[in-house]
């Protein structure tokens, strides 16, 4: 699958840095979760 | 030393928003995946936190079909679980610049505490974007003039 589709994909996502930030956080507070 | 000026490290933040948000993140991944002499390192740890994230806030096929993507364009590098990914993909990956929007690791304090142990700097993607000009990079690691862009970043 190329870059292109991908992000044609992702696009509905309505996702913000913040929203990331703070999952990624959570994440590694947490220790490694299941990918 | 000219080789790692070429190495970097995008945190699993980035990484994420760069096929969730775009922006600066997605300008700033687009430098590797527009340049073969970028490279673009990651442990699997780093990919594994990305991975969930964008499962997390995206859906599972995403994540999938983004792992196979990134897997494809990342030089991978090991280092114990415990680690932070992205210090530790950059000593490990002997990358010079880590990109990342975790203030935790922006501030002053902790480029310090960073640099102590690792020869790199930590970056918001934008700051990166704006440093990292490709034709001037491109005399300093490769030599001679800069040919443009040797691979379409959206294929």
């Amino acid at each position: 699958m190329s870059w292109a589709e991908l992000f044609e994909r992702a696009a509905g996502a309505e996702v913000s840095e913040e929203d990331i930030a703070k999952a990624l956080a959570e994440r590694r507070a947490g220790g490694e979760g299941e990918a | 030393m000219s080789e790692k000026l070429a190495r970097i490290v995008a945190d699993a933040d980035v990484l994420a928003a760069d096929l969730l948000v775009d922006g600066d993140a997605r300008e700033a991944v687009d430098l590797a995946r527009a340049h073969d002499w970028v490279t673009l390192v990651a442990s699997e740890h780093l990919l594994d936190d990305a991975e969930a994230v964008i499962r997390e806030l995206a859906d599972g096929s995403l994540a999938e079909d983004w792992r196979t993507a990134i897997e494809g364009l990342v030089e991978p590098v090991e280092h114990p679980a415990g680690d932070h990914p992205a210090i530790a993909s950059a000593y490990h990956g002997d990358a010079v610049h880590v990109l990342s929007l975790d203030e935790g690791l922006l501030t002053a304090g902790a480029g310090a505490a960073i640099r102590s142990r690792v020869e790199t700097s930590v970056k918001r993607p934008a700051a990166f974007v704006r440093l990292f000009d490709p034709a001037s990079m491109y005399e300093v690691v490769v030599g001679g003039a800069y040919p443009g862009p040797d691979r379409d970043p959206r294929t």
